[in-house]
């Protein structure tokens, strides 16, 4: 009998639908430009306090957190994708491997965006944070990378959300739900996986937060 | 007195030419100092407004009235075969000259309410009006300049 589990823990929710929100906001702001920049500067400091909590909690959090249980090695991946086009792919409590592939892409480019965003000058009277700590050749790459990126991470979430629906509709296996409420049924013989506790997640959440304050407001005075 | 008159209509003549023939690399040289000049001047005011230098009245109403008066100077300079060259540019800037130049009306009247805001000595609403302006700047690369 499959028992329903927790196999996502709060952090890792939370994290996830706050990050799709900030997303959203930052990418509108930054078409609209504008009164909205900042914004968008503002949407852009908790994307990259989110991403760093994220990365820690990828090392302590809990089981299916942890970039040890979802990061793979090509053969683990292709594997994977063999049984996912022959059936219903080998089961996974938290993330299979491609979506830990997919966790971890995501995670590179929006803290790649996050990071070159402060240090961009928008031509229009604007210049992030950190643009006058670094030289003008670094401000107008980081500017270009921040401008070329987006649309690599517009493609990524457009992967990533029909990826979801792949799931939902082709293979009856809705992972959405469980990104809730956080439970989802595991068949026999697979442990229930270790969940972290919330105030640890909490007091890493509140120094990433503090660091990336301190970046923006006191190391560029 | 009749040769001089001559003479001068010659050289009215030769400058009305000059200016109509102007070379194309001399116009988009033209253009990127004058753009130079109003971002100089504007990313004063927007260091003024985002807390990155001190707030200073007449300095912020001396940049903004530069760049209500250089707002309508870039665009003389588009003129036929400057598409080409050291310039980011689009090609829809010379194809799409009413888009073009409603883009370019607009960052003139941001800018004249720009200069008026900062006489009034209100930081408040210069900061609001310094981003309806840059949305102006935004917009027209956005659609005319490559990234």
């Amino acid at each position: 009998m499959p028992r329903i589990v927790a196999v996502w823990d709060l952090p890792v929710r939370v994290f996830h639908w706050l990050l799709v929100l900030l997303v959203v906001i930052s990418f509108t702001t930054g078409k609209l430009g504008g009164n909205w920049l900042p914004w968008h500067f503002r949407s852009g400091y908790c994307i990259l306090a989110l991403v760093l909590f994220r990365i820690v909690w990828g090392l302590f959090g809990s089981d299916t957190a942890r970039f040890s249980d979802f990061l793979h090695g090509p053969r683990k991946v292709v594997d994977y994708g063999r049984s996912l086009i022959r059936g219903a792919g080998m089961f996974h409590a938290g993330h299979n491997p491609l979506g830990g592939l997919m966790v971890v892409l995501m995670l590179v480019l929006l803290l790649v965006q996050a990071t070159t965003g402060l240090y961009v000058d928008d031509d229009a009277g604007t210049r992030a944070p950190l643009a006058d700590k670094a030289s003008e050749a670094v401000v107008a790459l980081f500017t270009r990378i921040h401008r070329i990126n987006i649309n690599i991470i517009l493609a990524c979430v457009a992967l990533h959300v029909s990826a979801a629906l792949f799931y939902l509709l082709v293979k009856k296996d809705n992972l959405i739900a469980p990104m809730i409420t956080g439970r989802k049924a595991v068949p026999d013989g697979h442990a229930a996986p270790a969940m972290s506790g919330v105030t640890s997640a909490a007091v890493i959440l509140a120094l990433a937060a503090a660091f990336v304050a301190w970046l923006v407001l006191v190391y560029p005075r | 007195m009749k040769k001089f008159a001559i003479a001068l209509f010659c050289l009215a003549g030769f400058s009305i030419s000059a200016h109509a023939q102007m070379k194309p690399e001399d116009a988009i040289k033209l253009r990127q100092s004058a753009m130079k000049l109003i971002g100089y001047n504007f990313g004063s005011i927007g260091a003024m407004v985002n807390d990155k230098k001190p707030y200073n009245k007449d300095e912020a109403i001396r940049n903004a009235t530069r760049v209500e008066q250089l707002s309508g100077h870039p665009w003389e300079f588009f003129v036929a075969g400057s598409d080409k060259g050291e310039t980011k540019a689009k090609s829809e800037a010379f194809k799409e000259t009413d888009k073009f130049k409603a883009a370019a009306d607009k960052l003139q009247a941001e800018s004249a309410k720009l200069a008026q805001v900062a006489n009034t000595g209100d930081l408040a609403a210069l900061k609001t009006q310094f981003g309806a302006t840059a949305q102006a700047c935004k917009n027209c690369h956005d659609n005319f300049r490559e990234k």
